[in-house]
């Protein structure tokens, strides 16, 4: 037992690190590491080489402190895919694609991005093909517009702030109206509407799934040719709206009978 | 197994995670010891340990474990961090505003180019590609040029692997079809893709040399492609002094780039 204790120990320190990490975003050094999280200096040191040694973090020389490498970030991607066949969600974009024709996709709140999580391309002949793992800024996407409806003020602003950090010269030009002029619609509508920013033939509707709070948010969203979705816009997002509902019925069933299964 | 120079528990932490990333399913504990080769209680510990602190969650359904979103979330800011290390976002400034088209920095994400930075041209007519675009190393400029760096056997392996996951889509990418692009783009020492993803688009690309993490980078301009194709040797030479000046480069010489591989 003794023995599994300090195993539980470092690991969880090991995942505390990375937490850290996360929050300030920046090379961090074992000094800076073992003061905030109040680890011993020394076995502060020895992780951080372990870290090293399994390719998670580098060692930048000329800032003399680590940063985790782009292997961090691979660990988790394909868990949202996992999530959603669990929730039953890659059923209902099947069925949405088969309804209307088009491209149905989910994504995942992702940081500043809205990131495709699974797509059913649709059976017309011209027809939108984006690989899962693609992100869009949400700040400029009809998807991210979608997400930021459930978003606080507060949030959209370090939102916007942290967007045009990140982008540099291109973000210069975004805006906290300019991005709630499109959330506003949205909100006003029920869902979000536009034209894609970055393929201009095409239209995309698009519904923010309510998660849990603490939870990424979700979205699901319909695409294609802008000249079909203009018309179609309002019958597409009945259907998003239906099948969103459902799924939010049936989660809550789940969750009342596990809870009645607790006692 | 347990490597020298690492701490026990912190390397199977990980490995644990990395194990659901390979196997992409739910796992019990005993297909995770019996995996990892770890004994049973130890294994149980540590699934026990990562549930607490909300990185895997108990599926009763399945009576299995699978990570959380928490877990999904862990390493999800790192990516934007790569273009920020070494003065790379500021070599792409440089390269847009010599060249005034746009300037593109792209990671190698499995059989995939990520664009991870982007800076915008200068002309009315600009290629306008939003950071976190996705492109196929196998159908892209910058894929070209990541992929030029790599040995004939390993860009093999990317195609077979792209083919199975786009099945009927998988039209124009075969092996021969990719070959003749990347030869070329050996040769020239830079890749050049015309009208290949979006209509009228095109990107010259040349790889950098392998981070000390191991990420393949690229560089590429991208623009219309007739004004590409006129401005191709001024490109061509402000691509090559970009790199000759970064740091990134200076760190490691230019021997292992894919010029002259």
């Amino acid at each position: 037992m003794a023995e599994n204790a300090a195993v539980i120990k470092s690991a969880g320190r090991v995942l505390e690190i990375f937490e850290y990490f996360g929050e300030k975003r920046a090379p961090l050094s074992v000094r800076e590491i073992a003061e905030h999280l109040e680890y011993p200096l020394s076995s502060t040191a020895a992780l951080m080489k372990s870290l090293d040694v399994l390719g998670y973090v580098s060692y930048e020389r000329h800032l003399r402190a680590y940063l985790p490498t782009v292997r961090l970030s691979r660990l988790g991607e394909w868990v949202y895919e996992a999530i959603a066949h669990k929730q039953g969600l890659v059923e209902l974009l099947a069925r949405l694609a088969e309804k209307t024709g088009e491209t149905a996709i989910l994504s995942a709140e992702n940081d500043i991005y809205a990131q495709i999580v699974h797509m059913v391309p649709g059976d017309y002949h011209i027809q939108l093909q984006v690989p899962p793992g693609t992100r869009r800024l949400l700040c400029q996407s009809v998807i991210g517009w979608a997400m930021i409806t459930g978003f606080n003020d507060a949030k959209v602003a370090g939102l916007v702030a942290r967007t045009r950090d990140l982008l540099g010269r291109a973000g210069a030009s975004l805006s906290m109206q300019q991005v709630m002029a499109h959330v506003e619609v949205a909100r006003a509508r029920g869902f979000a509407f536009g034209r894609s920013l970055t393929t201009k033939e095409t239209g995309t509707v698009a519904l923010a799934i309510p998660q849990p709070e603490g939870q990424a948010g979700l979205a699901v969203s319909v695409s294609g040719l802008w000249k079909r979705m203009e018309k179609s816009r309002e019958a597409i997002a009945q259907e998003l709206r239906h099948e969103v509902d459902g799924f939010l019925r049936m989660a809550n069933e789940e969750k009342s009978a596990r809870a009645r299964a607790r006692g | 197994m347990d490597r020298p120079g690492v701490v026990k528990s912190a390397g199977r932490v990980l490995e644990i995670l990395e194990l659901f990333a390979r196997m992409k399913s739910p796992l019990s504990v005993r297909q995770m010891a019996e995996h990892l080769d770890y004994p049973l209680s130890s294994a149980a510990a540590l699934v026990k340990s990562l549930e607490s602190k909300g990185y895997l969650t108990y599926e009763q359904g399945l009576r299995a474990y699978l990570p959380t979103v928490r877990t999904a979330r862990l390493g999800e800011w790192v990516y934007d961090s790569l273009a920020h290390k070494q003065g790379l976002i500021h070599l792409l400034m440089e390269l847009a505003d010599r060249t005034g088209h746009t300037a593109v920095l792209a990671a190698r994400n499995d059989v995939f180019a990520d664009y991870i930075h982007v800076v915008p041209g200068q002309y009315e007519l600009q290629l306008n590609v939003p950071q976190g675009t996705r492109r196929l190393l196998c159908k892209s400029g910058l894929g070209w040029a990541i992929l030029a760096g790599h040995p004939d056997p390993a860009i093999r392996d990317v195609v077979i692997r792209t083919r199975s996951m786009l099945g009927r889509a998988a039209q124009p990418i075969t092996y021969d079809w990719l070959m003749v692009n990347i030869r070329e783009a050996r040769i020239r020492g830079y890749a050049l893709s015309r009208s290949l993803v979006l209509k009228d688009v095109g990107m010259a690309a040349m790889a950098l040399p392998p981070m000390p993490d191991g990420s393949h980078l690229a560089i590429g301009v991208g623009g219309y492609v007739r004004q590409i194709e006129k401005d191709l040797d001024d490109i061509v030479g402000a691509m090559n002094d970009c790199l000759r000046n970064s740091k990134a480069a200076r760190k490691h010489p230019v021997g292992a780039s894919t010029k002259g591989v």
